[in-house]
């Protein structure tokens, strides 16, 4: 069987480590969705993080690399293949993308839930919240396909995670360490129970009530 | 009812962008509590423009709003929110709120801080006047056009406002929530509530007992009937 403690080992690292990323990212990332579609920036400013969607993850894993690295200008961190590195650099990564998601959610929405509240005799504060809280479906696919994005990818978590066993190896550098040496079988499994867990992780947020979808 | 309210619109111009065409053109009209007010014209008559900036919602680009002698732009934020307290507002496609049909009503008493006990009795009210009992508890994206409108009007109506602007209010309804609509506020009109409506359907809105009809064109008022 190729369900053995070391996966599960594997599997729990990858959680925590995209998930991990997901939390720190949605820290940054959702304020600044808010603060855009309240501020209706140029769409140049849009563009930009829409393009950032599709940042290559090597390229990114390659910045992080140089500026982690012993001789780099955040050498003196040792954070060098560290779970701490890889979670750094997939909150960097999955940032365009829980930007520009809930951002366009926000912006379709804010303008109608403000107006309705201002109609209703709502506070500034009370026109916030009700922002926030009808337009957490939005954010919560956000976060869904960040964390999806963070679990599934590769470069930098080789790159700056470095594969090492029982410390920073992760499902999607298993399944390449295991593809590099012909157990094609066990990548599979490896991949199959990656789409498992991300499908499951998706379906559980959803039903923790966290959102809903909007009237 | 207090003293009433009186809302007068002062030379407004109105454009949605700095660049853009004005959506009103030196409007002033004067709408009053106790007073009912048809506003028909054609698409893009500027008669929803007109009706966000009565109702307190979108500032003027240029021209006053003085309500009750104060100029409402120029009043501190608390003034503006005890002002828009006393009107309502009703938009033409019903923005429903998350939740059940109960919590969307509800939701306009709780953000004034009345306590629950009074939300409940005034809910439970007007819930039986609109004939909405049946879906009090329904998800409000489980509606329909008409059910979500009659919603919309309730969030309003339960607020008890001195005036109440209505955008399109019979559009999605059917001749059996028509009839209950019509009943709920010819009663309001009798207790002196104002009532402002937009509608392409004034014969049904006549049925509410009307004061005046005022006909917009191109962001202009181009005619005032008066009907009393």
């Amino acid at each position: 069987m190729y369900l053995d403690s070391e996966v599960i080992d594997i599997a729990l690292r990858t959680i925590y480590i995209s998930g991990s990323a997901t939390l720190l990212a949605s820290l940054w990332s959702i304020p600044i969705s808010y603060t855009m579609a309240m501020r209706k920036p140029r769409s140049s400013v849009e563009a930009i993080f829409e393009a950032l969607v599709g940042l290559p993850t090597v390229l990114l894993g390659l910045l992080l690399y140089y500026l982690f690295n012993s001789s780099g200008p955040l050498g003196f961190l040792q954070l060098l293949y560290t779970p701490t590195a890889m979670i750094i650099g997939e909150a960097i990564l999955i940032t365009p993308i829980l930007i520009s998601v809930s951002y366009r959610y926000t912006k379709t929405y804010s303008k109608q839930i403000s107006e309705l509240a201002i109609s209703l005799g709502a506070t500034r504060i009370q026109t916030q919240v009700l922002i926030i809280r009808e337009t957490s479906a939005g954010l919560t696919a956000s976060i869904i396909m960040g964390f999806s994005r963070a679990m599934g990818e590769l470069g930098i978590a080789l790159m700056v995670g470095g594969n090492l066993k029982d410390y920073t190896r992760v499902m999607t550098t298993a399944i390449a360490f295991d593809v590099s040496r012909g157990e094609f079988e066990r990548g599979l499994v490896l991949g199959l129970l990656l789409l498992l867990i991300m499908i499951l992780i998706a379906i559980a947020i959803k039903s923790l009530g966290v959102v809903g979808a909007r009237g | 009812m207090g003293d009433g309210l009186r809302i007068y619109l002062r030379d407004i111009w109105f454009k949605y962008d700095a660049k853009g065409e004005w959506a009103l053109r030196g409007i002033t009209i004067y709408f009053n509590s106790g007073e009912a007010t048809i506003i028909k014209g054609h698409n893009g008559s500027g008669k929803t423009t007109l009706m966000k900036i009565s109702s307190l919602i979108y500032r003027p680009t240029s021209g006053s709003v003085i309500i009750n002698d104060h100029d409402f732009w120029n009043l501190s934020d608390r003034d503006k929110i005890s002002f828009r307290r006393r009107v309502a507002f009703v938009h033409d496609k019903p923005i429903m709120l998350r939740g059940s049909v109960r919590r969307n009503i509800e939701y306009s008493l709780l953000i004034r801080g009345i306590e629950e006990e009074e939300v409940r009795k005034r809910c439970d009210e007007v819930i039986e006047e609109l004939g909405l009992k049946t879906i009090e508890n329904r998800s409000s994206n489980r509606l329909s056009a008409g059910q979500a409108q009659l919603v919309a009007i309730a969030r309003a109506l339960v607020t008890e406002p001195e005036i109440i602007f209505l955008d399109e209010p019979f559009a999605y309804l059917d001749n059996e929530k028509r009839k209950i609509l019509v009943r709920a506020l010819r009663g309001r009109r009798e207790e002196g509530v104002g009532i402002v409506i937009v509608s392409h359907e004034p014969e049904i809105a006549l049925q509410i007992g009307i004061d005046r009809v005022i006909t917009m064109e191109n962001g202009e008022i181009s005619n005032i009937s008066f009907l009393r």
